[in-house]
């Protein structure tokens, strides 16, 4: 058919212009544009937290009958409600597999949403598209990041909310402290902040390396290095604080919520005792020898130990906010500095049509 | 030519990229309201000035305005609306044909529905199939709707035809000089395929190694070139620039460039004829001339 059979597409411009329904870059279209465009990493996100949500709420709701059932004790060994909870997989055993997962969940963020934002425009070559219409290059990628970065925040908040009841309701059955990284990690508002700051991270590593998937797997990597660092270093965030108590004395105050580093004493040449005399003077091997003889044989009396006091360092459980604070500055630090290097790299990319 | 009917003023424009310079001090002007053609070889830098006319790539000196205004890196300001369609013909392959329209009524200060939806009624692009499972000559076609709803002041495309087959070639062509006829837009097309502009482009700007080797109205550049054929001779029989030469044992050819006079004179030397040259012809015989010069150069700089 020939173009002339065909009336003409338009009209004058000034008779067929039409306004767009919203002004571009309006936060309408711009939230059907990301909608439409991360909408299965976005529901399989809102699965993923809701079945985990969902799954951590039963559990320490279940925790929690049981711990009244016991008196808001501990419960007794033998009893129905101790081998309901110690069972196999019994509750408390799902309970910590449920909070070591939420440690994890910050990662999906980084890896499904953060990643993909501009990987997939560079991969299949329609950033020039995106950045070609009237919505500014930057104003495309704020208004992208706010829409993504606060759907992670709502997402993480929920599973930050429901681990922290849940966490406490484990501590609360048994005899772990909050502590323990299990706990620690996966309360307070840790999964939050850590899951905005990895899904930065993510957009970063998006914008820097361009590739889905070498961007995933730095991501990953990252995640899993900067994990176990935190995991091995968050108990010397603040440097702890000691205290003298009898040797052999009973626990200090407040100690279930205390994380004890060093409580013990030793003995040997060489060998720093951590014993102190009533004058706050460490004893050497030799001054305890000279003091108790017969210490370093295999039939030792440590009665003559009694008087002294051995130096307590310790974590008082006072401590989990502010190590929490320092821990939720840190991730929002990292976002801020990914972020950062997003803006830096959007602004120097430079497109050509060819 | 008057500033309101300048589309495009080019100033000085060069642009390197590292250590190779794409485009070196480029300078021209548009007319508004006509189709350019944008023509060179590969390589030449048209990609580059396309980038640069729309604001998505800085330019490492000279500046650029559309309709009176400076353009600068990080897209389009209010009142130059410029949009530009690569050569690859980007489209989100997940997205369906109904959606981009949306994408860029929801990207655009200025969407016309009608327009992008007629064009793709015109060739019939089935609105609801994903744009990965369009081919290749529809997804272009998609691609053109998006760029046309927006209604840009300048519109710049990067080899558009490359993907059509030769009737879907011939019917673009046709409706996007309607488009141009009907609306108050300048249209920008890249080729380095010069039969294509035949009948379509009103202006010519000719690029070669990253600079405006030729740049005119497409008739009057035609009018003001002849090829004379006579007798062999060093020069041809009459004034002008030689723009080509060609010579055999008895006959030599010469592509002129007529000097700019209201009244042209005659060619009246015996044995001489004067043909007027096609636009295919004029684009070669530029570039050919032009790579000889810059073969001269480097040899006589080695």
């Amino acid at each position: 058919m020939s173009s002339l059979t065909y009336p003409p597409l338009s009209a004058p411009r000034s008779q067929g212009r039409e306004s767009a329904a919203a002004p571009a870059g309006g936060v309408s279209g711009l939230l059907w544009l990301t909608w439409r465009q991360h909408r299965w990493a976005i529901l399989a996100c809102l699965v993923i937290a809701a079945v985990l949500t969902g799954w951590m709420a039963y559990l320490a709701a279940e925790l929690t009958t049981l711990h009244h059932q016991c008196h808001d004790m501990i419960c007794p060994t033998n009893t129905p409600q101790s081998q309901t909870l110690h069972a196999p997989h019994g509750p408390r055993a799902v309970a910590d597999f449920l909070l070591l997962v939420v440690r994890y969940v910050p990662v999906l963020s980084g890896v499904f949403i953060g990643v993909p934002l501009l990987t997939r425009e560079h991969e299949q070559r329609t950033l020039l598209l995106a950045w070609s219409q009237d919505v500014s290059p930057l104003r495309w990628l704020w208004a992208k990041l706010a829409l993504l970065g606060l759907f992670v925040a709502a997402l993480t908040a929920a599973v930050a909310g429901v681990s922290d009841h849940l966490a406490h309701a484990v501590v609360a059955i048994g005899d772990h402290s909050m502590w323990d990284s299990t706990h620690f990690l996966a309360s307070g508002m840790l999964p939050l902040t850590s899951g905005v700051g990895w899904f930065a991270v993510g957009v970063a590593l998006g914008a820097a390396i361009r590739r889905t998937l070498p961007a995933l797997l730095t991501a990953v990597a990252g995640f899993i290095g900067l994990t176990l660092y935190v995991q091995l270093h968050y108990i010397t965030l603040l440097t702890p604080l000691s205290q003298f108590a009898p040797v052999g004395a009973p626990p200090l105050p407040g100690s279930a919520t205390s994380l004890t580093i060093n409580a013990g004493w030793s003995l040997g040449a060489g060998i720093e005792s951590n014993l102190f005399d009533a004058s706050g003077h460490e004893l050497s091997y030799a001054t305890l020898v000279r003091m108790c003889p017969g210490i370093n044989t295999d039939h030792a009396n440590f009665s003559c130990l009694d008087s002294l006091r051995v130096l307590v360092v310790y974590q008082p459980g006072s401590r989990i906010p502010v190590f929490h604070l320092i821990l939720n500055f840190g991730y929002l630090g990292l976002a801020a500095v990914a972020l950062l290097a997003v803006w830096l790299i959007v602004r120097r990319t430079n497109l050509r049509a060819g | 030519m008057s500033e309101s009917a300048i589309a495009v003023d080019v100033r000085g424009v060069s642009k390197r990229y590292r250590r190779v310079w794409a485009l070196r001090e480029c300078e021209f002007e548009l007319p508004a309201n006509q189709v350019i053609a944008l023509v060179g070889a590969n390589g030449a830098g048209k990609s580059t000035l396309m980038s640069i006319i729309s604001g998505l790539l800085p330019a490492t000196s000279g500046t650029v305005l559309v309709g009176g205004r400076r353009v600068g890196a990080g897209g389009a300001q209010a009142g130059n609306r410029v949009a530009i369609l690569a050569q690859h013909k980007p489209v989100y392959r997940d997205f369906n044909a109904a959606d981009m329209l949306r994408f860029g009524r929801s990207t655009n200060r200025v969407w016309d529905q009608r327009r992008a939806l007629s064009w793709l009624e015109r060739f019939e692009v089935p609105l609801t199939r994903r744009c990965g499972k369009l081919s290749g000559g529809q997804r272009a076609q998609v691609a053109l709707a998006v760029a046309l709803g927006s209604r840009p002041d300048v519109l710049l495309l990067d080899e558009p035809l490359s993907n059509l087959d030769p009737v879907a070639r011939s019917e673009v062509a046709g409706e996007l000089m309607g488009q141009v006829a009907d609306g108050e837009m300048t249209l920008m097309l890249s080729t380095h395929i010069v039969s294509e502009l035949v009948g379509v482009a009103d202006h010519l700007l000719l690029l070669d190694a990253g600079r405006a080797a030729l740049c005119g109205d497409v008739e009057r550049l035609l009018a003001s070139h002849l090829r004379l054929t006579g007798p062999r001779a060093d020069q041809p029989p009459g004034p002008g620039t030689v723009v080509h030469a060609q010579h055999a044992d008895r006959q030599s050819t010469f592509i002129v460039r007529l000097p700019d006079t209201p009244v042209l004179p005659a060619i009246v030397a015996p044995g001489w004829s004067a043909q007027p040259v096609s636009l295919e012809e004029l684009v070669v015989t530029y570039l050919k001339a032009q790579r000889r010069t810059r073969q001269a150069l480097e040899a006589a700089a080695a």
